[in-house]
């Protein structure tokens, strides 16, 4: 909410009018389908601006329908050692932070923005807001780094600044990985359009990321019908138990 | 060449998103865990969950879904392994209904227990630290009651030891007679082992065949041809139980890794118990004993040792 409240402020009063579209962009597909033969997956973006500039482009998410948060509410804790084994620790409760991350830019972004816009868009890791909401432990900002470093290693948040390339000077294309444990919901894509360490122009487009096919269909039903599916998966044991039986049993 | 070449590669590969834990796993991968358990559960006659259910939280499959869909897993394999004792003649199913009274009551305890530790906090680290005390207890005891038979055996001196000696349990009340078992004894005693592997089975979420066989053998001092498949029986029942307790309150029994599992589990339980039967009891009983060993220190290293990674993340709301 607080990014589109921003975003409509710049468009509205920014520094530099622009005209009405500098920027326009779309993806290939606007839906990634998670099915039983999901191993992650590649999103491409792609679009034209008009006179010279640079692009960044930020997919994150999820969020809820109708905007609201920006992500979920995570615990982050730390093991200390007590008796000679570790146990869970102290921990901080960060608000706001999103399953995946990733940015992309067509030149490495502090020489194409100011700080100030990239704090204020959140352009890059570095710049990502974790405010803990609530914690037993002094040292947040471990804690924060912790968070990113684990959500890193999971290819859940982009460590690297992805490559926005320029086809000629107006066409623009890149790419977005997802890793296979991809949490499910709708997600925000934001194209900017940068001048002069400014952002000028903007346009932001939501990407649903979901459960289809057979996977969905079970996901869907254990927790529709939890008694029948339980009683399903007894049913099913006992069957391969005897079909396994009876296909060993020669001799 | 090529063709084979590449479609080993494919097959190496293969990765299967798991509807239920939400994470895309390696096929080849899940099947050997599903191998490992069965030679287990074919060797000795256990479901293999106690090595089941660390080896997957240890490959990503998140703990409670491990746990949710392996005892998935051991009531298949239970049942293809009471199907070749029983066709041996090789079940008490009087003994095996006897305990499962015991044990229903048990799980159901345990069950609860689980849930009031969840609330308090620290499950993960209990879990642990029960997996070390009750996997090296039992370990330890069978290393040195195995070791102790091989050198009686060897040294052929003193006589084998009784069948059984319960001086004071001969005095407990409702005596029942177990023909296949030839045993008469007190129905309070399998009762007993049936609710307290329950209760403690069902803490660790594994079938707790491995703590069934050893107390049935020197507790009630039942003859090991009957031991086997009278803890197979009363497994599948408990762990069908438990199955759908988990995917009705939980949520985390997940079809497709149940599948993969006992696709792997079939064929080590078939080579496991091909190779059993060439084995002496006693190496038997001293191959599970490290077999147990070796996954209690696995597990007490990792509780002792630094970790690699001191932090972690748990997700308290998702926005849907």
């Amino acid at each position: 909410m607080r990014r589109a409240f921003l975003l409509a402020l710049v468009l509205l009063f920014g520094p530099t009018p622009a005209s009405a579209k500098d920027i326009v962009a779309d993806l290939i597909v606007h839906r990634i389908e998670i099915t039983s033969g999901f191993s992650g997956a590649e999103l491409t973006l792609f679009g034209a601006i008009e006179g010279k500039g640079d692009v960044i482009a930020v997919v994150h998410g999820p969020s809820a329908p109708g905007g609201g948060l920006l992500g979920g509410t995570v615990d982050v804790r730390r093991k200390v050692r007590s008796f000679g084994i570790w146990v869970s620790g102290p921990y901080a409760r960060f608000d706001n932070i999103p399953g995946f991350y990733a940015v992309a830019g067509s030149e490495p972004l502090e020489e194409i923005v100011t700080p100030d816009m990239r704090r204020r868009y959140q352009l890059g890791l570095d710049m990502m807001k974790t405010e803990a909401v609530q914690a037993t432990t002094p040292d947040i900002a471990d804690f924060a780094g912790a968070l990113l470093r684990i959500r890193q290693r999971q290819g859940l948040y982009n460590d690297k600044v992805g490559h926005v390339s320029f086809v000629g000077d107006r066409l623009f294309r890149t790419s977005f990985a997802f890793p296979s444990s991809v949490p499910t919901g709708i997600y925000t894509v934001d194209v900017y359009l940068a001048r002069e360490g400014r952002i000028v122009d903007a346009q932001s487009f939501p990407l649903l990321v979901n459960r289809a096919g057979f996977s969905a269909d079970i996901y869907d039903f254990a927790h529709r019908h939890a008694a029948a599916y339980g009683a399903i998966a007894v049913v099913t044991a006992l069957f391969f138990g005897w079909i396994a039986h009876l296909a060993f049993r020669r001799r | 060449m090529n063709a084979f070449q590449a479609l080993s590669d494919w097959f190496f590969s293969l990765q299967i998103y798991l509807p239920i834990a939400e994470v895309s796993m390696n096929v080849v991968l899940m099947l050997g865990i599903g191998v490992m358990a069965g030679l287990v559960s074919g060797l000795f006659g256990v479901g293999g969950g106690f090595l089941m259910t660390p080896l997957l939280i240890f490959i990503g499959v998140p703990p409670a879904v491990a746990v949710g869909s392996q005892s998935n897993q051991v009531v298949a394999s239970s049942v293809s392994g009471v199907l070749a004792h029983w066709a041996r003649d090789a079940v008490d199913f009087k003994m095996g209904a006897v305990m499962l009274a015991g044990g229903m009551v048990g799980s159901s305890l345990g069950v609860a227990v689980f849930s009031l530790l969840r609330h308090i906090g620290q499950i993960d680290l209990f879990i642990s630290v029960i997996y070390v005390v009750v996997l090296g207890s039992i370990g330890t005891m069978m290393a040195v009651e195995s070791l102790n038979t091989l050198r009686r055996h060897r040294t052929r001196q003193g006589q084998p030891a009784k069948l059984h000696q319960h001086n004071w349990a001969q005095g407990l009340p409702f005596k029942m007679r177990f023909r296949k078992s030839r045993l008469y004894i007190s129905a309070l005693l399998p009762i007993g082992i049936g609710f307290g592997v329950g209760l403690i089975s069902s803490l660790m979420g594994v079938g707790g065949g491995f703590m069934l066989v050893p107390a049935m053998i020197y507790m009630l001092g039942m003859p090991t041809s009957v031991v086997i498949g009278t803890s197979l029986f009363q497994v599948i029942f408990v762990q069908a139980y438990v199955t759908w307790l988990q995917a009705v309150q939980n949520n985390t029994v997940d079809l497709l890794l149940a599948l993969v599992l006992t696709l792997g589990g079939v064929v080590g339980a078939q080579l496991g118990g091909r190779w059993g039967a060439r084995l002496p009891a006693e190496h038997l009983r001293l191959l599970m004993a490290v077999v147990v060993l070796v996954v209690a220190g696995g597990l007490l290293y990792q509780l002792v040792s630094t970790p690699r990674e001191l932090y972690s993340i748990v997700t308290v709301m998702v926005p849907r």
